[in-house]
């Protein structure tokens, strides 16, 4: 009984940050219809940013400044594969994947010597005990997280009027902006919030872990699995795909023994998603 | 949802295949052996490149080395702690007057790219030995080595393969995984009593031996491994490992993996409160910083097999390494570094000015030695072509390394 609410918490730990990751992208491609593949490295490069100023600032405010390096990373992105040379969104797309394989290139050459960083953060040690299964507190701050941002981004999309003109863009830019939709701030909103979403995950993953320029790796497939899963639309079918597979990963660790399925499972979901359930989402039932 | 939404589903997906596929092709690259080594190569002109040696004409040293890829500290610190060392020896005047050229290309940590590496610095750069970093990569470039007949001395690796079987032109400097695991196990077994053992170890194909090594040293003193749990470099998800520990309630707990990722456990087993009933032991590959920074602290009782030398990092024989880079804190690759290129100048003075790959045969299954160097131990020509076999004990007391004691295998 214990190993199995320990494979289920500990699943359901990793499944939040997955969830966390796929709101992120499912944000961005509904506000701007562009698959950021480069998303998790914004939040793998605010990590750093939290770790280094953490150093020269109190860590709370080390976190804050990340945060903000990842929204500004975000609106850079923005600016320098949007604005730069506006494209089709699945030109946009191809674009972001060219960036991040810069950007993991480029982190890798100059951080890789010293990784992993370790990273404590500004969550106090300790740990409460879930029938038998202890809970970080860093854990359950990541699970809280996860709760306000996917609450946040709800609301954003469905109670602003923001969330109401992106919308309107998601469902035909060209339209939008004929009607003299502010489509470029909606773009703007949307690449800056994408990043500080990005940049909650790899600074809750690093206290938890470490930091090091491939951190975000494991969240990229399991994040788009959720994210396409939910065919990019519907943040609460993404955030229970990404506990499911969270929780199945953990399980598959324990009871196989076999590290390789849990890649194997991942691309599973995520080809289930492509498969299976975008048909769903195309006919609009999932939205 | 209009088609061109479900195009756009389809070339995401696309995209993603590829990205996996190309990524997964890198990694398995370090795993395979290198299949497709080296028609291009041309004997002839590797042959001549190994047995020329003018007056004064400059000894030939090339090494790949994993100076990026998944764990690039390693490679970074063995090559450059080797380049300081040569560019000591040449500003001393070199090696019976012989200038070291050292050439060192990265390799990634990947198979292929060492393999295209020592072909390049065969064909091109002429070298007359090669020597590397990294365990997979330094077996794959074996047989590309042995088919232009080109030396290969003393790889910072501690594969079972390159010496078993040992064959003329391989020759290991360092205790192998399987030595420094069996010896840790019996130094706890005999300290701490006998009991049952979880193996965690990495998936690779590198560490088969080694725990197959440790199981039957564990046997052999009277335990008994209960369970082998996988893991890997970049594990991203400890918990289910700890749940595993925590389910068999080892006595000892056995490290068979990368410092980061040893770390990284140790820490989700401190999390939860888990821990093996007498002690946790490990290999040269996890006594390191890197180890302390993941963990965030080692626990009490928690012993590595690893050299000599680096048992004792505050003694001069370290010091003597750091001096040769003192803005790079020194790992135990810069150690291992200053003893591969110690052990190769040693090979250049013995052999005087007839630098053929017949010769470093001779030297080194005959006659070689007995040495004794601050960071190795003795090493001495040997029929095993493992050139020293002295294994230190270490373990962290207030997170710093300290000697425990030491074995021979």
């Amino acid at each position: 009984m214990s190993t199995f609410v320990g494979i289920s918490v500990n699943g359901l730990v990793t499944g939040v940050l997955f969830a966390l990751v796929a709101m992120s992208l499912i944000l961005l491609y509904k506000a701007t219809g562009v698959v950021n593949f480069a998303q998790p490295q914004a939040g793998m490069i605010s990590a750093f940013a939290a770790y280094w100023l953490s150093k020269d600032m109190p860590s709370w405010l080390g976190v804050l400044c990340g945060l903000l390096c990842g929204g500004g990373l975000g609106l850079v992105t923005y600016l320098i594969i949007v604005r730069a040379k506006p494209g089709k969104a699945l030109e946009l797309s191809l674009r972001t994947m060219a960036l991040f394989l810069l950007t993991e290139t480029i982190a890798e050459h100059f951080w890789a010597a010293g990784a992993p960083y370790n990273y404590p953060g500004p969550i106090p040690q300790g740990s409460i005990n879930l029938i038998n299964y202890r809970v970080s507190y860093d854990q359950l701050v990541a699970a809280a997280a996860s709760a306000i941002v996917a609450i946040g981004v709800s609301l954003l999309l469905s109670r602003t009027r923001i969330g109401l003109i992106s919308r309107a863009v998601a469902a035909d830019r060209d339209a939008a902006t004929n009607l003299g939709a502010p489509v470029v701030t909606v773009d703007v909103v949307a690449w800056i919030v994408a990043g500080i979403v990005s940049g909650v995950v790899a600074i809750l993953y690093g206290t938890m872990q470490s930091i090091s320029p491939t951190m975000m790796d494991p969240f990229v497939v399991a994040g788009f699995a959720a994210a396409i899963i939910a065919g990019f639309q519907s943040m609460g079918i993404a955030v229970v795909a990404a506990l499911l597979l969270g929780v199945v990963q953990s399980g598959t660790g324990v009871y196989i023994n076999a590290p390789i399925w849990s890649e194997v499972i991942a691309f599973g979901f995520l080809y289930i998603g492509l498969m299976v359930f975008k048909g769903r989402t195309a006919l609009g039932a999932a939205t | 949802m209009s088609s061109h939404k479900k195009h756009s589903y389809a070339l995401v997906g696309a995209l993603l295949a590829t990205a996996s596929v190309a990524a997964a092709c890198g990694s398995s690259g370090a795993k395979s052996n290198a299949t497709n080594q080296s028609n291009a190569t041309n004997p002839t002109t590797a042959a001549g490149a190994a047995s020329g040696s003018a007056t004064n004409a400059p000894i030939k040293i090339g090494m790949t080395s994993s100076n990026t890829g998944a764990f690039p500290v390693a490679g970074i610190q063995a090559s450059g702690f080797m380049q300081r060392y040569f560019d000591k020896i040449n500003s001393q005047g070199g090696v019976n007057g012989h200038q070291i050229d050292f050439k060192v290309l990265d390799d990634g940590a990947t198979a292929s790219r060492a393999t295209a590496n020592v072909q390049q610095l065969i064909l091109q750069d002429h070298v007359q030995v090669v020597t590397s970093d990294g365990s997979a990569t330094s077996v794959a470039i074996m047989p590309i080595l042995k088919q232009n007949n080109i030396p290969y001395l003393f790889p910072q690796s501690f594969e079972s393969a390159l010496i078993n079987p040992p064959q003329n032109g391989v020759y290991a400097l360092f205790p192998l995984y399987p030595q420094q695991i069996n010896t840790v196990v019996k130094y706890a077994y005999k300290k701490l009593g006998a009991g049952s053992a979880v193996i965690v170890r990495d998936d690779l194909p590198v560490w088969d031996s080694s725990t197959s090594a440790a199981t039957q040293e564990v046997q052999a003193m009277g335990g008994k491994v209960t369970k082998v749990i996988q893991s890997t470099y970049t594990q991203s998800d400890w918990g289910s490992v700890v749940l595993q520990i925590q389910q068999a309630h080892p006595d000892y707990l056995i490290l068979i993996t990368s410092g980061p990722a040893a770390g990284g456990l140790l820490k989700a087993m401190s999390q939860q409160g888990v821990k093996p009933g007498k002690a946790s032991l490990g290999i040269a590959s996890e006594l390191s910083q890197l180890t302390v920074k993941a963990a965030g602290g080692i626990p009490d009782n928690t012993f590595y097999g690893a050299l000599p030398g680096t048992v004792a990092p505050g003694g001069a024989s370290s010091a003597s390494c750091q001096q040769l880079w003192p803005q790079e804190p020194m790992e135990i690759w810069g150690l291992e570094g200053c003893a591969q290129a110690a052990a190769i100048v040693q090979v250049f003075k013995d052999l005087g000015d007839n630098f053929s790959a017949s010769a470093i045969d001779n030297l080194l299954n005959n006659h070689f030695g007995p040495f004794k160097t601050s960071y190795t131990g003795t090493f001495q020509s040997s029929p095993t072509h493992l050139l020293t076999n002295g294994i230190g004990i270490g373990t962290y007391v207030n997170n710093a390394v300290a000697p425990v004691g030491s074995g021979v295998q």
